[in-house]
Formats: C-alpha cells, sequence, structure tokens
C-alpha cells in the first residue's frame, strides 16, 4: 500500500502506564512494521520501569507532572502532535494489542480524504478477541447509542487504535474527555461534521499485565458516558459545525 | 429596645465580615469570593434587627417559624457555594491538566536539547 502524499508526517502516539513487560516489543514491532511514522510514548506517571526502559529504547517520550488518565495522556500526545505540524496521529495503546503492521490500512482513508478520523474496529470483521460479557453489552450499547446521534454504524465504540488527521489533532487539542474519552469524542466530532470511518483490524490478545476495567470502573464508565453523552446532545444546538 | 440576641447576632457578623476584609487585604482570599461572604454577613445584620422582615419572609413562604426559614435560607446559600466551588473545581482541574501538560511536552524538549546541540556541532 503507497500513500498518495509520501512526505506526509504521521505520528504514533503510545500512552503508556505500567507498561514496562510490553513496551520493548511493541516499540520494536513498530519501527519495524510502521517505519514511517515517529513514535512519542506518553508515560502516564508510571510507577513501574516504563520510564527507565523507555529511556533504553532511545524512544521520545513525554511524561506527565501526575497520572492524568488515558484522556489527558491522549491529549497531551495530540498536543504534541500539534505543536510539531504532524499531519497524522495514530494511537497505539501501550499494551500491545493493536498491531502496528494495520497501521498503514488505518491511515488510507486519512490519506484519500475519506475520512478525518478513521477506527480499527474489532468487530467488523469475525476474529479470535473475545471480551468479556459486561464489555461486550458496555461496547455494544455504547457502539448503538453513538451509531444512532453520529447517524453513521459504529461497531467498535471503545477501540483505542485510531488514527487523525491535522482537522482532528487540532480538534481534539481544544477537546478531549479525561475519562473514557470514546464515545463521546466520537459524538463531538459527529457534531463539528468531521468524518469518522471504521476498518477491520485483528487485535491481539493481551500477553502481560491486567485490563484496568473492573466492576467498579465499568459501573463508573456506564454512567460517565452516559452523561457525557447527554450533554453533548444538549450543548449541540446545530451551530456546532465550525470546524469544517 | 435592642435585644441580647440582636447585639449578639449583630458582632458576629461584623466581626466575621471584618476577617472577610482581613483576608481579602491579606490575599488569602480573591474579591470575587468575598463577595457571597460580605452578602452573607449583611443578611444577617439585616434578619437580626428587622425581624418584621423575616417574619413576612415566613408568612411569604407558609412557613410556622422564622428560625426553621432563617436555617432554610442558610442551607440553600451554603448549597449554591457548593455548586459554585464544584464550578471553580472543574476550572481549575481543567486548567491544571492544560499546565500538566505543557510541561511535560516542555520537559521533552528539555531533555532532547543536549542532542540536538550535539547534531548541530557535528
Amino acid at each position: 500500500m503507497v500513500l498518495t502524499k509520501p512526505r506526509l508526517r504521521i505520528l504514533t502516539i503510545v500512552p503508556a502506564f505500567n507498561e514496562e513487560a510490553t513496551l520493548p516489543s511493541l516499540v520494536a514491532d513498530l519501527r519495524e512494521k510502521a517505519p514511517f511514522a515517529d513514535i512519542i510514548v506518553i508515560n502516564d506517571c508510571s510507577t513501574d520501569r516504563t520510564l527507565e526502559i523507555c529511556g533504553q529504547l532511545h524512544v521520545p517520550t513525554i511524561t506527565t507532572i501526575y497520572n492524568l488518565g488515558i484522556g489527558g495522556a491522549m491529549q497531551t500526545g495530540y498536543r504534541y502532535a500539534h505543536q510539531k505540524g504532524y499531519e497524522i496521529a495514530v494511537q497505539v495503546d501501550g499494551d500491545g494489542q493493536h498491531p502496528p503492521e494495520q497501521i498503514m490500512e488505518l491511515i488510507t482513508p486519512l490519506d484519500k480524504g475519506e475520512a478525518d478520523l478513521v477506527i480499527g474496529s474489532r468487530f467488523i470483521q469475525q476474529n479470535s478477541y473475545k471480551a468479556t460479557l459486561p464489555r461486550l453489552v458496555g461496547i455494544s450499547l455504547f457502539s448503538f447509542v453513538t451509531s444512532c446521534i453520529t447517524r453513521q454504524k459504529i461497531t467498535d465504540v471503545t477501540s483505542g487504535f485510531r488514527a487523525a488527521n491535522r482537522k482532528t489533532i487540532d480538534f481534539f487539542v481544544r477537546n478531549y474527555p479525561d475519562d473514557f474519552p470514546d464515545a463521546e469524542t466520537l459524538i463531538l466530532l459527529a457534531f463539528s461534521g468531521l468524518k469518522i470511518k471504521e476498518i477491520p483490524i485483528i487485535m491481539r490478545p493481551r500477553t502481560t499485565g491486567i485490563s484496568s476495567f473492573n466492576f467498579t470502573k465499568s459501573l463508573l464508565y456506564i454512567c460517565k458516558t452516559s452523561l457525557s453523552i447527554m450533554a453533548a446532545l444538549l450543548s449541540y444546538n446545530g451551530k456546532e459545525k465550525k470546524t469544517k | 429596645m435592642i435585644l441580647p440576641h440582636q447585639y449578639i447576632t449583630v458582632s458576629i457578623s461584623l466581626v466575621f465580615m471584618g476577617f472577610v476584609l482581613y483576608l481579602v487585604r491579606r490575599r488569602a482570599m480573591r474579591e470575587a469570593y468575598s463577595i457571597f461572604w460580605f452578602v452573607m454577613g449583611v443578611s444577617f445584620i439585616v434578619v437580626a434587627t428587622r425581624e418584621s422582615f423575616l417574619e413576612r419572609i415566613t408568612v411569604f413562604m407558609g412557613a410556622k417559624y422564622p428560625a426553621s426559614v432563617l436555617f432554610f435560607l442558610g442551607l440553600m446559600f451554603v448549597l449554591m457555594l457548593a455548586v459554585h466551588f464544584s464550578v471553580e473545581l472543574s476550572s481549575l482541574r481543567s486548567q491544571n491538566i492544560s499546565l500538566n501538560q505543557a510541561i511535560a511536552i516542555l520537559q521533552e524538549r528539555v531533555c532532547r536539547l543536549p542532542n540536538e546541540a550535539e547534531e548541530k556541532n557535528a
């Protein structure tokens, strides 16, 4: 696959919180399979050897002053991309579940101008990804709600494997929720007239560590996301399409 | 005739407003926040010196005792203040996050400066 604009500046943002075990292989994979993209690791105040390992790997790292959570960490990456003038920013989670070999597929629609944000979805094609039942229910519910609001089919609202073009990067610098940003960002983008597209991906199983989503967090996720969706709907008055 | 409880209420309100003024002078409290407390102090003085005022409010609200109206109004004031502080806290949190992000990005830049200088010199 060849990009129409070969000189496109691409940044891979890797938010990492205590990912010492997965980072070496992820960075090696990214360098091998997506050599066209620069890498920035957002070390979200990890308490393990994440920072030390980033130093050993000679990978540029931004370390936050205190733990910001996934939303704040990702926005740091988008701010960095904005300041450095990157045209595309790709989010790849530090747990190594996102396939770097599919980054090219993710950015192709951006390059062709077909979308402003591309999401790698685990549910378009049949694959071996297995989520727990509560998680699956949450994903399906919010994917359905987001699809209804954005008036386009979104199958994987919680996927963190995303690529954003310059317009979306600028938008995220100004608007990015701190906690559980998945569904809210999509709704805000859609309300701002930015185009979203999903492509099928095959997610790798988590090799080390455990998902940070426990029962309490799942409940918080449902409450917070429902409230954010309501707030986004109430604040949308048809005058929001400024970015386009 | 001025009753003892009126003396006490007015004195406490005046001392309270004096303390707020002292905090503002020492820059320990912003002027904008002091307005709330001055309004509260003045309200207490008015209610203490003009009891008929509180009685009229009690009748208007259909309450039985003026004291319960006073408690209700006080509670409303504290609730309003709590909401105001939640708004302020949310705004401070957003600003704090922005600062955190800006410092983190700058730190990354500073860490890279020696390498950049070396590359330039080479």
